[in-house]
């Protein structure tokens, strides 16, 4: 068993090498100038924080680069010299002024990690489905109303991060992203929980907390993989005793809905250790009853 | 509506109190219809439920409702008696501890409606028409021995009031002069953060009497439409010597404030201090692995051996891809400057790790690590091992330059939990730490480790303001502390998610906690706030929660006058020197760095301002030698545009990306002139006895001038001169010593040099420069008479009692001009006196034997 682990780490190293600047492997360069003055060709650039509104000159002429880092400037558009650099694996534009982007983001199909996070961006173009590499997609902290159906070709997606924004619905497509592990809707304007989000096999975590759910689906209890669950700040009244075969939950937050009783078979929940119900119309009784049958589980009230 | 349902709810978990302590009998009976409640009933609950708190035996008898006398100093959100019945008083002499106001209701401060509040008090029957005032009191016990000249009454008022002590005014606030009956509305109205800010006023000790002292308080509303009111008082000595910082001694915390200023092309520091830039932004790093990243943050000094003159640096990079490096560097002595050694990157990039991302600030252990923040929460596992990537804490051995190993591996502080890390402070006890987030939460943590001196266990609270903020300022003074789960990968990777929906207060850019030796209280400060609390913490709650300094504008005293200045947005990083001075670091505002004295207090400030970044700068991360001579901190981002200045080390420095500074004292860094010092053989001695002086000054004299009074020479220019003195008295020796920067004040040590008369048979006739060494002797001496070459030379030696022990006649001095004598055979360990006849001259010579 260990060695198989040790394997699996191996491999996984090779891969975690990619996903990330390695500035202990190769240079991270702090401007187009000194990448460019570089003996061998730069791969990584980081521009944090540099004020700038427009991409610098000469950008698109780093041709080799793996990674690129714009976070906190002044970009309102993602200028065209980005999307020629093709051999970008992470790209993060996080803190910046982008009010979309454009459809070229669909020329980057060898982005693994792409961070958009704290922008003002409304649209999300189909052309997202191009990245078929992308296994982390944050674009928290915008002003998102929809995904194009085509984000269900993104089928490498890992994490996909979209809470802080305006949804109130996603495509059905959404259910193809069968290696999703970590889902996040929190604080966004979702009144149902589509049954199609019950179709994630490697789901881990999923936050949906402040939105305005007020029922779950029976089949909740298909996301076999799920440890952690925030459903705080909703509506909601009850848990389906489906709920209870998500037997690897270790994490539940339910605080502030409108819940008095928890399924009768909540006992199955065997790795549950935080139950959260704080805010919750629970009587006297069933917290007794709730004590009892999760002993190992530390119940906030 | 939402007073009556706020009532009740403090009904009912009184009464459920009540019949607890009470333990058989109810103290009342249960209502039947709560909510026939009205005001008046609220308040007899509140008393009988007081009384039962008070007393661990209840009495059922009126009297029982007083609260009995409090212990002098009195604490915010103390019990106090009050009438909230819209009774005058102005015809009763209510003020007095004679008067019985047993019937009044009594609860904690703060007291009030319409904000949040301890105690809801009644406005009577009409919101429109309120009543105007509402009557406070409270017995404190007083052993005057025990109190300082000064007391300080502390007073939170929405909106005036009048405050008697034993039915003497002792001070009114914003109320009008002259009389004030029942129906005189405040002088002005009291609006947002002031509504929960202390007013303290001083009152000599001699308002008191020894014992029971009745304190009683009017508190008017501005009119009967006021949607609120507030009371609540403190009471305890004006002054605390023990925190006044002394700076008669020299210190780092003792400077000039410089003056205000917008941003330069240059740092700006004091008068007293000076710099010295390092291990800036595109250095190489010495092992070759590159050039030194930007966005320094954090800097943590951290000694070898507990040196303040060798150690490392561990510096983080607040970037994507984040850092961390280490730097080894030592004081150069002969210079006073600090020299780079060594250079390097912290591996946080192999499989164990993955990444790192956003090194903020961080913290120092008492084991010598240092540990950087994670100010990022980008969800990702890329290793599989269970944990989120990015969002920890790390803790880095700056010996290896490796992320430490606790037995599992390199690993984060996962059992810290994730969150937007900013920092951490580790207490003495080498277990409690306490850190905030930025972003997220917002809230304040503890972790409290299940072994002394690791982080890999342990059990995290947040806090909880009992009463929570309003307009940034606390409601009162108490919190608590929630625990957070932290067993499984789920609850650390979502721990600051659990502690938000568990209630943890939210403060808004928790940038830096800090202790302060001096009280030991939790400092920290809120960006999004502006201002830096603090709190004693209790173990399960807190105490004492206040602003200690920030939200308004400061009298700095600088060179040239006092001058105002607004304290500004942007209060980051915190750090204490040993003599408590909270030295604080501005991202924002004017990017100040700020120092504020221990005894600092909103309505007795104390602030100084120590420096100005350079343009486009904010200032990180600062930390001190343990002998708190040098502090390092980063420079971050500055402007590109920035111009040269000199530092320390007489180069022109252009401080146009980030880098590291370390400053101190002038004295302590860089090129000085001397400071004169010296010391003489012997400080008494015998006429023409040779006196050899040693230099003692510091920084490498190169040249020297002495001036010996009544000396030969006179003066001189030599390193170490000798000197004789002809004639009995006390003289002066003075010196000014050079070197390349500039010449030392003249030191003169007064009365230096105390020469005596040879005391002997009958003095000296004539003979000059006589020399007789050793004195004291073992028995050998050698004399030398150097005017009287080729001379016969009679020596005679007499003991103390004047009778004549030796003689030798007609020596000669030969060419040396010298005569060997041998004392050994005489007796015992005494004073001797050795006369010399040469021709028609003759000398006395005292000499010891040992």
């Amino acid at each position: 068993m260990k060695t198989k682990i040790s394997i699996a780490l191996c491999l996984l190293a090779a891969m975690a090498q990619a996903q990330n600047a390695n500035p202990i492997k190769e240079p991270v360069y702090g401007s187009v100038a000194t990448a460019l003055a570089a003996p061998k060709p730069a791969t990584q650039l980081n521009l944090r924080d540099q004020g700038v509104f427009h991409l610098p000159e000469q950008l698109g002429t780093l041709q080799q680069l793996h990674f690129l880092n714009l976070m906190g400037n002044n970009l309102e558009v993602l200028e065209d010299d980005v999307f020629k650099l093709k051999q970008l694996e992470v790209l993060t534009v996080k803190l910046n002024a982008l009010r979309y982007l454009p459809k070229s983001i669909g020329n980057l199909n060898k982005l693994i990690n792409f961070d958009a996070t704290d922008n003002s961006i409304a649209y999300i173009p189909s052309e997202i489905g191009k990245l078929t590499k992308l296994r982390f997609l944050h674009l928290s902290y915008n002003a998102i109303t929809a995904l194009p159906t085509t984000i269900g070709n993104c089928k490498a997606l890992e994490v996909l991060a979209v809470d802080n924004n305006q949804l109130s619905f996603l495509p059905q497509e959404i259910s193809k992203l069968k290696k999703l592990k970590n889902f996040n809707l929190s604080y966004n304007q979702f009144n149902e929980f589509d049954a199609q989000w019950t179709k994630f096999p490697a789901l881990e975590e999923l936050n949906i907390e402040f939105n305005h759910i007020k029922e779950l689906p029976q089949s909740i209890g298909d996301l076999k993989s799920l440890k952690s669950v925030f459903f705080n700040n909703n509506r909601l009244a009850a848990l389906p005793d489906g709920f209870t075969n998500l037997a690897n939950l270790q994490l539940l937050s339910l605080a502030n809905n409108n819940i008095k009783e928890m399924p009768r078979n909540i006992g199955k929940l065997a790795e549950l250790r935080t139950l959260i119900l704080t805010g919750n119309p629970v009587t006297p009784a069933e917290k007794q009853r709730l004590k009892q049958e999760l002993p190992n589980c530390k119940i906030y009230f | 509506m939402k007073k009556s349902l706020l009532s009740l709810s403090l009904l009912f978990s009184m009464w459920s109190f009540a019949v607890v302590v009470s333990g058989n009998v109810p103290l009342f009976k249960p209502m039947s219809a709560p909510t026939e409640a009205k005001a008046p009933e609220t308040n007899k609950v509140k008393k009988a439920a007081n009384k039962a708190v008070l007393h661990t035996t209840a009495k059922v008898n009126a009297a029982a409702f007083t609260l009995d006398p409090a212990t002098y100093p009195l604490g915010k959100d103390s019990q106090w008696s009050y009438l909230d019945n819209g009774t005058s008083l102005d015809a009763v002499a209510w003020k007095v501890a004679s008067y019985d106001n047993t019937a009044w209701a009594s609860g904690a401060a703060p007291l009030g409606y319409g904000d949040a509040q301890n105690t809801l008090i009644s406005f009577g029957p009409d919101s429109g028409n309120k009543y105007i005032t509402s009557y406070f009191t409270r017995d404190i016990n007083i052993d005057l021995a025990n109190v300082a000249e000064f007391v300080d009454f502390g007073l939170k008022r929405d909106d005036g009031a009048v405050v008697y002590v034993n039915g003497v005014e002792v001070f009114r606030d914003n109320m009008p002069t002259g009389a004030v009956t029942y129906l005189t509305n405040a002088a002005s109205t009291i609006n947002d953060a002031d509504e929960n800010r202390y007013y303290v006023h001083q009152v000599p000790k001699t308002a008191f009497t020894q014992g029971v002292n009745r304190i009683a308080v009017e508190i008017h509303n501005r009119d009967g439409q006021s949607s609120d009111l507030k009371f609540d008082m403190y009471i305890q000595d004006a002054f605390d010597s023990s925190l006044v910082v002394n700076c008669d001694e020299e210190h780092l915390g003792c400077f000039t404030s410089i003056n205000p200023t917008a941003q330069t092309p240059n740092l700006i520091i004091p008068q007293e201090h000076r710099f010295q830039l390092m291990f800036k932004e595109g250095d190489a790093y010495t092992d070759g692995s590159g050039t030194v990243p930007g966005l320094h943050d954090f800097c943590a000094y951290l000694p070898v051996d507990g040196s303040s003159k060798e150690g490392r640096l561990a510096v983080n990079h607040e970037n994507n891809p984040g850092g961390v490096s280490i730097v080894n560097l030592h004081l150069d002595t002969a210079q006073s400057l600090w020299s780079l050694d060594t250079s390097e990157k912290v591996d946080l990039y192999n499989t164990a790790l993955v990444t790192t991302n956003r090194n903020c600030s961080g913290g120092i252990t008492h084991w010598g690590t240092s540990i950087t923040a994670e100010e990022a929460t980008a969800a990702g596992d890329v290793n599989g091992d269970g944990y989120q990537d990015v969002g920890w804490l790390v803790e880095i051995d700056p010996v290896t330059a490796a992320v430490k190993d606790y037995g599992n591996g390199q690993e984060k502080l996962w059992a810290m939990g994730r969150m937007n890390h900013e920092n951490v402070v580790v207490a003495a006890d080498n277990k409690t730490c306490y850190y905030g987030e930025d972003g997220g939460t917002h809230c304040v943590y503890k972790f409290v480790a299940d072994t002394a001196g690791d982080l890999t266990s342990g059990t995290v609270y947040v806090l909880k303001l009992n009463l929570g903020l309003s307009n940034d300022e606390p409601n009162s003074s108490t919190a608590e502390w929630i625990q957070v789960p932290n067993t499984t990968q789920a609850d650390r990777n979502n721990l600051n998610t659990v502690a938000g929906t568990l209630g943890g207060t939210n403060f808004n850019g928790v940038e830096d906690c800090d202790i302060s030796p001096i009280d030991g209280k939790i400092y920290f400060a809120a960006k999004g706030r502006n201002r830096v609390y603090r709190f004693k913490d209790n173990g399960t709650t807190a105490s004492e929660f206040e602003t200690f300094v920030g939200g308004m504008s400061y009298p700095i005293e600088t060179a040239t006058g006092t001058v105002s200045e607004p304290w500004g947005d942007g209060n980051d990083n915190l750090t204490f020197d040993d003599k408590g001075n909270l030295w604080m670091l501005q991202d924002g505002g004017l990017n100040y760095i700020w120092v504020v004295r221990p005894d600092h207090v909103q309505s007795a400030p104390k602030v100084l301002l120590h420096s100005s970044m350079p343009a486009g700068a904010e200032p990180t991360g600062l930390t001190f030698t343990p002998d708190f001579k040098y502090g390092f901190f980063s420079v971050q981002h500055p402007n590109g545009s920035n111009t040269p200045q000199t530092d320390a080390t007489g180069a022109e420095v252009s401080i146009n990306s980030s880098s590291i500074v370390v400053f101190s004292l002038a004295k302590d860094l860089g090129a000085n002139a001397p400071m004169a010092d010296f010391l003489a053989d012997d400080l008494t001695v015998n006429t023409n006895q040779v006196v050899t002086f040693t230099d003692l000054s510091t920084n490498t004299p190169t040249s020297w001038l002495w001036t010996f009074e009544g000396g030969t020479p006179a003066t001189s220019t030599a390193a170490a001169p000798t000197v004789t003195y002809a004639t009995a008295g006390t003289y002066n020796v003075t010196l000014v010593a050079s070197n390349t920067t500039g010449s030392s004040e003249a030191v003169t040590k007064s009365d230096y040099i105390v020469v005596e008369q040879t005391a002997g048979v009958d003095g000296v006739t004539g003979l000059n420069n006589v020399t007789l060494y050793p004195n004291p002797t073992k028995g050998n001496i050698t004399v030398e008479l150097n005017e009287e070459a080729g001379q016969k030379v009679v020596v005679e030696v007499y003991d103390f009692l004047g009778r004549k022990v030796y003689n030798t006649e007609n020596q000669t001095t030969g060419a040396g001009q010298k005569i060997e004598l041998n004392l050994a055979n005489l007796m015992g360990d005494q004073v001797f006196f050795i006369k010399l006849n040469v021709g028609d001259k003759s000398g006395s010579y005292k000499l010891v034997k040992n």
